[in-house]
């Protein structure tokens, strides 16, 4: 009896194995030919949110540790990570920074792209990805009309109207308006420790 | 049975969302946009007639005892490459639809046809099984997302026509998902009864 049962859980175990590895293998092949391809659209997002916020700059990539975060000294302090961040230079001289940052909204990360000059005041915004947010509310946040207000502010200063600044948050989403108003604020921060 | 009698049966009178009530989690989260509703329903299919044509082949290998392990794991593989051939070729909709795409893995809809049909019946029968089935899946999200993107964003075909500026925004939030449902469903029951 006990040899049956052990003969038992060897082939149950064996045809799960077999068609795990089956899968498995599968898997590995469309990965092995989706992974450029994707990795080059990630890429290829990242250089179009930089040539949007910082036209005609060059950008050398500065390492980070993962997970650095930046609390904003703002009414709403909050900790914002950043992403990714960017030395920009333009026709040889120094333009500033372009940081990633990624502020809570309402539904999840705001994935934002900031371009912030060597005064400290905000050259673009763009909003990479705001696919947590409510669809015709906070994901509306990618739209133009909306970044364009941040162009020209001082970083460090910016904040949505209800919190005493000049950002007219998007209608019913205020959470979403003020994460990425914390989002820039936090990169001001970061692009001047920088130096 | 005829290609034809499955595809009503699938469609109309067994449809799974609005007959059998199944797969109701995607098909209030996604059906924001029409655009939205036809890519989860045609990903939806293609994981479907996939793994309704693998567990069909397998059904006399796989043992009674660790079938489930088994149809998760062909369905999980399944559902990881539509995944990655979503982010490679189409990576708009891959990012409007998100978590979503990976979520089909637990779509009861899926395992449902595999436990209830593939796993009984010959692979040409359950591949046509499980196109229309999911063509009934993907028939519910069109209706659902014209309704919701209509009323709920005023546009048609994500914001090529608009047709109104007020729209209501409800009804593109998760309430407004449940109204649509419940009025598609009894309209359903209605249309049923009628035919009996």
């Amino acid at each position: 009896m006990a040899g049956k049962q052990k003969n038992e859980f060897v082939q149950l175990g064996g045809i799960l194995c077999a068609i795990t590895l089956v899968v498995a293998l599968a898997l590995g092949a469309v990965n092995a030919v989706t992974v450029d391809k994707i990795a080059e659209i990630n890429q290829q997002k990242i250089l179009d949110s930089l040539e949007l916020v910082m036209p005609g700059a060059e950008a050398e990539m500065i390492d980070i540790a993962e997970g650095t975060t930046v609390t904003t000294e703002t009414k709403n302090a909050t900790s914002v990570e950043i992403l990714s961040a960017y030395k920009m230079t333009k026709d040889g001289a120094d333009a500033g920074y372009c940081v990633e940052v990624g502020p809570t909204g309402f539904g999840g990360v705001v994935d934002t792209m900031v371009g912030i000059d060597v005064d400290g005041n905000v050259t673009g915004i763009s909003v990479i990805s705001a696919s947590a947010e409510t669809p015709g509310l906070g994901a509306r946040s990618t739209e133009a009309d909306f970044q364009a207000q941040y162009t020209g502010l001082v970083g460090t200063e910016v904040a949505v109207e209800t919190d005493g600044g000049s950002i007219e948050a998007l209608t019913g989403a205020t959470i979403t308006s003020r994460a990425v108003s914390e989002g820039v604020v936090a990169a001001a921060l970061f692009a001047a420790q920088q130096g | 049975m005829s290609f034809g009698k499955n595809l009503k049966e699938g469609l109309v009178t067994n449809n799974p969302v609005l007959v059998q009530l199944i797969g109701l989690c995607p098909t209030l989260a996604t059906t924001t946009s029409i655009v939205n509703g036809i890519g989860m329903g045609l990903s939806a299919t293609a994981v479907l007639i996939c793994s309704n044509i693998v567990i069909s082949l397998l059904r006399k290998i796989i043992p009674n005892k660790v079938r489930i392990a088994a149809y998760i794991t062909v369905i999980a593989g399944f559902v990881t490459m539509v995944d990655l051939l979503l982010q490679a070729f189409i990576p708009s909709l891959s990012a409007s639809l998100g978590t979503f795409i990976p979520l089909i893995v637990v779509n009861c809809i899926i395992l449902g046809r595999a436990e209830a049909f593939a796993s009984k019946n010959s692979v040409g029968k359950s591949a046509v099984d499980g196109i229309c089935m999911g063509l009934g899946f993907t028939f519910a999200l069109v209706c659902m997302s014209i309704i919701r993107e209509l009323l709920g964003a005023g546009t048609i075909g994500g914001g090529a026509i608009t047709v109104f500026t007020q729209p209501a925004t409800i009804m593109i939030l998760p309430a407004g998902a449940f109204l649509t449902l419940g009025c598609i469903i009894a309209v359903m029951q209605k249309l049923l009864k009628k035919g009996e």
